[in-house]
């Protein structure tokens, strides 16, 4: 039982990893109607100039990781306005290959600039347990989780409440109609690029320590598992991708701990035959929805 | 001085015109009626004004020419409710309304806008946080031009309100376009296939047929008028 706890706490913890990397994907999957296969490789170069920071300019952690959520937002909005929006018109298939070249570009580029040996993010959070009676609970995992809900709120919160918030979220469902409403719809894209890349960014701060040690390829993996999340979460749902990333983190943790075959180097083929087991069943994610329209 | 006069304006999509020069007038304070048969570039026209569609000629709003895009049509006051009524079906019906109001920067002439919206049509305040996709075709319609009033548009573009609703809706709803333009002086400038009730509602109409203005002139005598009678009347 105390094992089974640790488990499922380590769980949330690499769960709320993939849950933030799995909304920065559906957030352009709803602006933009693309999966963007390049998010992970955006975190990962966010993750570098955090390490730049730090190590070059003698920051602290958190300065560091404010500013490269800053930045990273703008890099996002920079690269809709310049590498997406003249795609638009060429239609999906034109957009998903430039996110796929993206991805390849970007690795190249932190590989070129920061060479790919391995570096070390050391963790802001201390890696020591809370011991609640028997249970050695890692508070790496609580505080990873904590920072990860904090966006979360703050994003729903700016969705939800906010006068922006609903424009973009009208951008998305209609973008015509926004248009004809005054609404700068190309703006709002950028924006929601801009809210992927600060997500991804928070994902690759968060993972890059919680490895140990990254290197230009080390958002790879953690992206397949947020591909995972998004999709059975719904793809267009915020809250599916989170709820799915979460429990996708503590499965395979579980698995892992409890299921002899679930080696560490089977987690991923077994993360993907649940993928693939839940779309069989739910085509349309765990809480994904067919949209009511009536005409 | 007209509030918008269009002067020999071509609009294509692609390769394809489908404006071959259009010239009106709108003054304000008038509901304008566009009739003309299907494909015949009614839709266009209110397209061309907005920027939905590439233009060329003069289009010149409130004494100076507008620029070819929807958000700066929207920002001098122009609010075209289009054709499938624009809905944004995932938002509420409230979050719909708010929307409509987006440019506005007075918040406590929106909300009280907003009220005015309930008080006009208590079914809307109802049903204020359903999903707007789930409201029939005809309460779309009524929502679509709820929205459009909470820009408090300078002229109001509706583009064939009345298809695909029952013709005791189309009443309700040409009722109200009615009421606002007698009470609050809305310039409107409606496309509409039922040439009946376009008739009934507008003040003057223009006849288009094929990417040009082929008739105008007051509503009552285009009502009398042999060709309109036998070709869209229907008698």
């Amino acid at each position: 039982m105390t094992q089974f706890v640790q488990q499922v706490v380590a769980g949330l913890g690499d769960g709320a990893i993939y849950a933030s990397l799995a909304l920065a994907l559906v957030l352009i999957y709803r602006a933009t109607h693309v999966i963007n296969f390049a998010q992970g490789e955006m975190g990962m170069f966010s993750t570098y100039i955090a390490w730049t920071m730090i190590e070059n300019h003698g920051w602290s952690f958190w300065p560091a990781f404010v500013f490269t959520v800053f930045v990273s937002f703008l890099g996002g909005a920079a690269i809709q306005q310049t590498v997406i929006r003249p795609l638009q018109r060429a239609g999906e298939l034109t957009i998903v290959m430039a996110t796929i070249a993206l991805l390849v570009l970007l690795n190249g580029l932190a590989s070129w600039i920061w060479k790919p040996d391995e570096k070390v993010l050391e963790s802001p959070f201390p890696t020591g347990t809370w011991s609640v009676g028997d249970v050695q609970i890692p508070q790496q995992s609580v505080y990873d989780l904590l920072v990860v809900l904090a966006c979360v709120v703050l994003l729903w919160a700016f969705f939800r409440f906010t006068k922006l918030g609903l424009a973009l979220r009208a951008s998305a469902v209609n973008p015509v109609a926004s248009r004809l409403l005054g609404v700068r719809v190309t703006w709002m894209l950028a924006l929601g690029w801009g809210f992927a890349a600060a997500l991804s960014a928070v994902a690759g701060m968060l993972a890059a320590p919680a490895q140990f040690v990254f290197s230009p390829s080390f958002m790879q993996v953690v992206i397949i598992y947020a591909f995972a999340a998004a999709v059975v979460g719904g793809i267009e749902s915020p809250a599916g991708a989170v709820v799915a990333g979460l429990a996708l983190g503590v499965t395979m943790n579980l698995l892992g701990t409890y299921v002899a075959f679930v080696t560490p180097d089977m987690r991923l083929p077994v993360a993907l035959a649940i993928l693939l087991a839940v779309l069989i069943f739910r085509p349309g994610g765990l809480l994904g929805h067919a949209a009511v329209r009536r005409v | 001085m007209p509030l918008l006069e269009l002067t020999d304006v071509h609009a294509r999509y692609g390769q394809v015109r489908a404006l071959h020069g259009v010239s009106l007038t709108i003054d304000e304070g008038e509901i304008v009626a566009l009739l003309g048969a299907n494909g015949a570039g009614k839709t266009t026209t209110l397209r061309a004004i907005s920027g939905m569609v590439a233009r060329e000629g003069g289009v010149v709003f409130d004494g100076s020419p507008l620029a070819r895009n929807p958000e700066a049509a929207a920002r001098r006051g122009i609010t075209h409710v289009p054709e499938g009524r624009g809905i944004l079906a995932e938002l509420t019906v409230k979050e719909n309304l708010m929307m409509g109001g987006y440019l506005r920067r007075d918040r406590k002439a929106v909300a009280a806008d907003l009220e005015r919206a309930y008080q006009e049509l208590p079914w809307l305040g109802d049903r204020r946080d359903q999903q707007a996709g789930t409201l029939s075709g005809g309460e779309q319609q009524m929502l679509a031009l709820e929205r459009a009033l909470m820009a408090r548009p300078r002229l109001l573009l509706l583009d064939e309100p009345s298809l695909g609703l029952a013709p005791l809706i189309v009443r309700e709803f040409f009722r109200l376009v009615r009421r606002l333009n007698e009470e609050q002086g809305l310039t409107v400038l409606v496309v509409e296939q039922n040439a009946n009730v376009a008739l009934e509602v507008s003040n003057r109409a223009y006849l288009i047929e094929v990417g040009r203005v082929a008739l105008e002139g007051a509503s009552a005598e285009l009502r009398e008028h042999e060709g309109v009678r036998k070709s869209y009347l229907g008698y």
